[in-house]
């Protein structure tokens, strides 16, 4: 498998701008970078380029190697294979502080010995610069990150986020060619994470500072980033925009990775717009092209799918039986039966009702929704 | 701290009796051991003492008076200082490099040297002094190779510097756990952070390592300076009579003298000291991480 999106033809969903490789404004470049620590290999050749100003997040499961990535990147960590370009210069040989490449670690890693002020002075300090100039740099940079009164106080006296913000605004300081965030929200409350997520990709926006993120939540990932990197076992299983990875999933691991997602089996009849795909649950039609007679899974998102009284058997019409429901406030998630295949529905908005369990239904897919896998073997 | 919460304030209140009956043991250990000869210390130093020998039983301050009236005990408490200061220093100056080695080096390294400071630690002082001696005597390998090299103007055995060096070996290790225990105890990702802001190696240590670190060499120095400056064995073995503190003074003074309310007294002086060091230690850490 090759660690780059899989282009598609020219569906409607599709949204990655073309990748242009030669970009002129690509900051940073990784060229079949594999790491191993003694005999463990915990990243095989990873391709990764950055373009200026984009915030990629790195998702995955812990171990799949996204943070030796970004600390290979920062210079804590070192190619074993492959190189590391940062606006075309190899990075191999120069220390992590030559990078000139910020990193706000999982912990902050703030000094407490210094306060907020200082914190945030010390690349300024590190790099000699006029003590007016420092002083009116920081003063910017409290006021961006929104600290404006905690400037004296010592890191300990902060609250999580607080402590967080003062990160972000020491490694703006320094004006970093790249930024490297290693799971900015980890340590927040759950209900500050969303908060604070979009306060930072804000932040970002406005400076327009190119980002690495790394994080294991992919409704992170997907709320923060321009394009993501779907890591699993030292290798990139995807990489596109977000909403690539959500609808367009190279296999059946990325269309469950991405989030919950009815896959059928299937046999493709019919070509070109009549493509349609014959599930033990029923007959789908889809914009897909597949070769006649192939046998492929079909991924159909459950916010796809709705849910319609009685009605006989169709294309993108599937009677079924409901099994369960459960209420979520904002959402209904209803696991049907059609034909003895589970298929989950996730009904959302003012109109939803109940459905008891053994009611009649119907289960109605649109075409634009039923997606066929590319590398489709069932995990 | 206020009570709010109705359960923690019941659990405190009601079984103090019982907790009261449990520290029974603990505080009777710490009145014969501590309370009690401490008292006898400040009684004895507060008596008269005559030619005679005999004791009056009368309060007074005379064994103070002529502690800070005589030349000849202010020079031998700035002597005392000074000696515990030199300890100090010398031990700190070796003490951070090891214990940068132990927390930072090489790690098949770090055990082996954690186990050469600290097996001199549980080996009795008596012994290593003995060993000091044959060491630093006129026929000893390193007075030899001082004369060798020209310095036999220099010597060790019965000097201060002689007394210097035991202490040193002494305390040292006293230190180093204190400085080991600082280091380890330093979040890395801070230094790493230091460096991925534009800090050279050296930029990392002076601004982010040493900086955090100090609590521990203050607690080191203050523990440095206390022992060495109480020490007995190691001045009186190694100084031969001629390097006095104030410990020896009070020995001589307990036993050949049987001068024991000026003993007291200056064990009196000598606690007082010890006192101010360490309340200064305190507050040190105190301002440093919490200013």
């Amino acid at each position: 498998m090759t660690a780059t999106t899989r282009p598609r033809d020219a569906t409607p969903i599709t949204a990655d701008p073309p990748s242009d490789h030669e970009d002129k404004d690509i900051v940073l470049q990784m060229r079949t970078v594999s790491v191993s620590y003694g005999a463990t290999r915990v990243l095989h050749e990873v391709d990764l380029s950055v373009r200026s100003g984009e915030l990629i997040a790195l998702l995955g499961p812990s171990g799949s190697g996204k943070t030796t990535m970004i600390r290979t990147i920062a210079g804590f960590a070192h190619p074993t294979a492959g190189e590391v370009l940062l606006h075309g210069r190899k990075l191999a040989g120069v220390p992590a502080h030559r990078r000139n490449i910020g990193m706000v670690f999982q912990n902050y890693a703030l000094f407490p010995h210094l306060s907020v002020a200082d914190n945030i002075a010390y690349p300024l300090k590190v790099q000699k610069k006029g003590r007016a100039a420092i002083k009116a740099r920081v003063a910017e940079l409290v006021d961006l990150v929104q600290l404006t009164g905690h400037a004296a106080k010592r890191p300990a006296n902060l609250s999580g986020g607080q402590q967080q913000r003062v990160a972000l605004a020491r490694a703006l300081a320094m004006d970093p060619e790249l930024l490297l965030l290693d799971e900015p929200l980890s340590n927040l409350d759950a209900n500050l994470r969303r908060e604070v997520g979009e306060e930072i990709r804000r932040l970002q926006q406005r400076t327009g500072t190119t980002t690495i993120m790394v994080t294991h939540d992919r409704q992170e990932a997907f709320g923060m980033a321009d394009r993501m990197a779907v890591l699993r076992q030292g290798r990139i299983e995807q990489l596109g925009t977000p909403r690539t990875v959500y609808r367009r999933p190279v296999n059946a691991f990325m269309a469950s990775f991405a989030g919950e997602a009815n896959l059928l089996p299937g046999t493709v009849t019919g070509s070109g717009p009549d493509t349609q795909v014959t599930t033990p649950a029923g007959t789908l039609a889809t914009p897909d092209q597949a070769n006649q007679g192939s046998e492929v899974v079909v991924m159909i998102r459950p916010e796809d799918v709705r849910i319609g009284p009685p009605a006989a058997a169709g294309t993108g019409v599937l009677p079924a039986s409901i099994v369960e429901s459960f209420y979520y406030g904002s959402s209904l998630v209803v696991q049907a039966e059609a034909s003895g295949v589970r298929v989950q529905a996730l009904v959302t908005g003012a109109a939803t009702t109940w459905f008891e369990a053994g009611q009649q239904v119907s289960l109605r897919i649109d075409p634009q929704a039923v997606v066929i896998i590319p590398d489709g073997e069932r995990e | 701290m206020t009570a709010t919460i109705a359960l923690p304030r019941v659990r405190a209140g009601a079984p103090s009796r019982r907790t009261l009956l449990l520290l029974l043991p603990m505080l009777a250990i710490f009145a014969i051991g501590f309370a009690a000869p401490l008292y006898f210390v400040i009684r004895f130093s507060l008596e008269h003492f005559d030619a005679a020998g005999t004791q009056g039983a009368s309060v007074t301050l005379e064994q103070f008076v002529t502690i800070f009236t005589t030349p000849l005990y202010g020079d031998l408490i700035l002597r005392t200082l000074g000696l515990a200061l030199a300890t100090t220093v010398i031990s700190a100056v070796i003490g951070y490099p090891l214990a940068l080695a132990i927390t930072r080096g090489p790690r098949p390294l770090r055990a082996p040297l954690m186990a050469l400071v600290t097996i001199p630690m549980l080996t009795s002082v008596v012994v290593k002094t003995f060993g000091w001696q044959v060491l630093l005597s006129s026929d000893g390998m390193l007075q030899r190779t001082l004369d060798a090299v020209g310095l036999s103007s220099v010597k060790l055995l019965n000097t201060t510097t002689g007394v210097v060096l035991g202490l040193v070996h002494t305390y040292f290790p006293f230190m180093v756990v204190s400085l080991v225990a600082a280091l380890s105890a330093i979040d890395r990702t801070t230094e790493h952070a230091a460096a991925s802001l534009g800090s050279t190696p050296g930029q990392v240590f002076r601004r982010v390592t040493f900086p955090q670190s100090l609590d521990g060499l203050a607690a080191g120095s203050a523990l440095t300076f206390v022992t060495s400056m109480s020490a007995l064995v190691t001045p009186q073995m190694l100084g031969g009579g001629k390097v006095s503190t104030i410990v020896t003074v009070i020995y001589q003074q307990a036993t050949s003298a049987q001068n024991w309310p000026l003993a007291a007294a200056l064990g009196v002086v000598l606690l007082i000291i010890t006192l101010v060091i360490l309340s200064l230690q305190t507050w040190a850490v105190r301002h440093v991480s919490r200013r």
